[in-house]
């Protein structure tokens, strides 16, 4: 069975982007867009478009930061949810990848 | 096919975590301003600050240190202003951690500066750029642990030519010229390719940036070297010390070389001042040549270009050094007081 199509594999985390961004941010913690765009080389539309998934599902989360002169910065970070399923994602991956089941 | 993916979807997640874990960002600029600044000032200090234009040792010390501090405060307020108005620009705060890290970068500046000062009073003063690539490198070190990891291996990288220029006791300028490269071309050359994605995700493309790096900083100084020692070589005829005493004054004579046969002496007059000292001691010593030297003179006056022996042409500046100086004091009933000074006059470096 090809691995994008698995039911075992997490459908929004199964994609590139997407595992970046959220792999960025549970080492990170929280971080702002541009700095998220800087780390993945990518352009502000796609990774606004691959942001709204995440949020809409809940796996990440923004807030707003006060910064100097009162201009705010918005930061974003994993909820419980999100850092959930990318612990259950990894582990599927793994999974995928042990003795056991690629003799299967 | 779906092992590969699932291969590829964990060594991403890998990269993705290094880089999250590494939250410090150094600017472009930062680079850019500080080693054209560096490079700038090892020119123009070197060209300013002479034996002749401030024969006083300690007022040459001063007013070089000076200058010196007072660009580097300069080129770190710049710094510092533009990473806030970038940051501003970009809604976005200097971390904690950065600004600790610039604190660090600040105080191995200033400790460079101070070095610089000691060794104008204390001597040296050969290892001075040694130095200043070791500390810079460890300043890219540690910012790089937290940032960049191609900003650990250039740190790294300047560690290395520092200590091997010690090592491999490079002539003075060699040093001097690899310093000037490292900070006015490696410096910018880094700021510019930082953020590539290239460098950030694969080992082996900062390895063979690290490859290339040192290649633009090594080899101009080595071509400057060369083209130092080819024009070294003087196109007049070696003529003995005995003909050249004899000639008397030569008028319109720009270039000869005289040779000062093996076994000849040389008087060597030495000064000595001191505070426990009754003004100036002069007094002068006889230095028995080994082997025959040319000495290489331009109206007149040696033009520190040498040659020993039938060895290729060198250069007063890159080739000749005193080392291994100590002075021991004793005090016996036979001889009564003595002070033994030894040194070693190498020409081979």
């Amino acid at each position: 069975m090809d691995a994008l199509s698995s039911p075992e594999l997490n459908a929004i985390l199964h994609q590139p982007v997407r595992t970046r961004i959220v792999a960025y941010l549970a080492a990170r913690g929280e971080t702002t867009f541009n700095e998220l765009k800087q780390a993945l080389d990518i352009t502000d539309g796609n990774l606004d478009s691959h942001m709204k998934k995440l949020v809409s599902v809940e796996y990440i989360q923004s807030k707003k930061q006060a910064v100097k002169k009162g201009k705010q910065q918005t930061l974003y970070c994993l909820t419980e949810i999100g850092s959930r399923e990318f612990e259950n994602y990894i582990e599927t991956l793994k999974r995928l990848l042990s003795p056991q089941f690629l003799q299967k | 096919m779906w092992s590969e993916q699932a291969s590829e979807q964990i060594e991403a997640i890998h990269t993705m975590m290094a880089s999250g874990h590494r939250s410090v960002r150094i600017e472009r600029h930062t680079l850019i301003l500080w080693g054209l600044a560096a490079a700038g000032l090892i020119l123009l200090a070197s060209a300013i600050f002479t034996h002749e234009r401030f024969p006083v040792a300690w007022v040459r010390a001063v007013t070089a240190t000076s200058f010196i501090a007072t660009v580097l405060i300069v080129v770190a307020y710049l710094d510092i202003r533009q990473i806030r108005r970038n940051r501003d620009h970009r809604a976005e705060s200097i971390s904690f951690v950065q600004l600790q890290l610039t604190k660090v970068w600040w105080l191995l500046v200033g400790l460079i500066v101070l070095i610089n000062l000691g060794m104008h009073f204390f001597g040296g003063g050969y290892m001075f750029y040694s130095l200043v690539l070791i500390l810079m490198g460890l300043a890219l070190y540690i910012h790089g642990l937290f940032s960049k990891q191609m900003l650990t291996l250039a740190g790294m990288m300047m560690i290395l030519l520092g200590l091997a220029s010690i090592s491999l006791r490079l002539p003075f300028p060699v040093i001097e010229w690899l310093t000037i490269f490292c900070f006015g071309l490696g410096w910018p050359l880094l700021g510019m390719t930082l953020d590539h994605p290239a460098l950030n995700q694969s080992l082996k493309y900062r390895l063979l940036f690290s490859l290339f790096w040192l290649s633009l900083v090594i080899l101009p100084v080595f071509a400057i070297y060369q083209s130092d020692r080819l024009k070294n070589m003087p196109d007049a005829t070696p003529i003995p010390l005995t003909q050249y005493l004899q000639q008397g004054e030569q008028i319109g004579m720009t270039e000869e070389v005289v040779t000062l046969a093996a076994g000849s002496t040389v008087p060597v007059k030495v000064e000595l001042t001191g505070d426990v000292l009754e003004g100036l001691n002069v007094t002068t010593l006889s230095m028995l040549l080994s082997q025959p030297i040319n000495i290489s003179l331009q109206d007149g006056k040696p033009d520190g270009r040498f040659r020993v022996s039938d060895g290729p042409w060198k250069k007063y500046t890159y080739n000749y050094r005193i080392r291994d100086i100590s002075m021991t004091s004793t005090l016996d009933r036979k001889q009564g007081p003595q002070v033994e000074l030894k040194l070693y006059i190498s020409t081979n470096n």
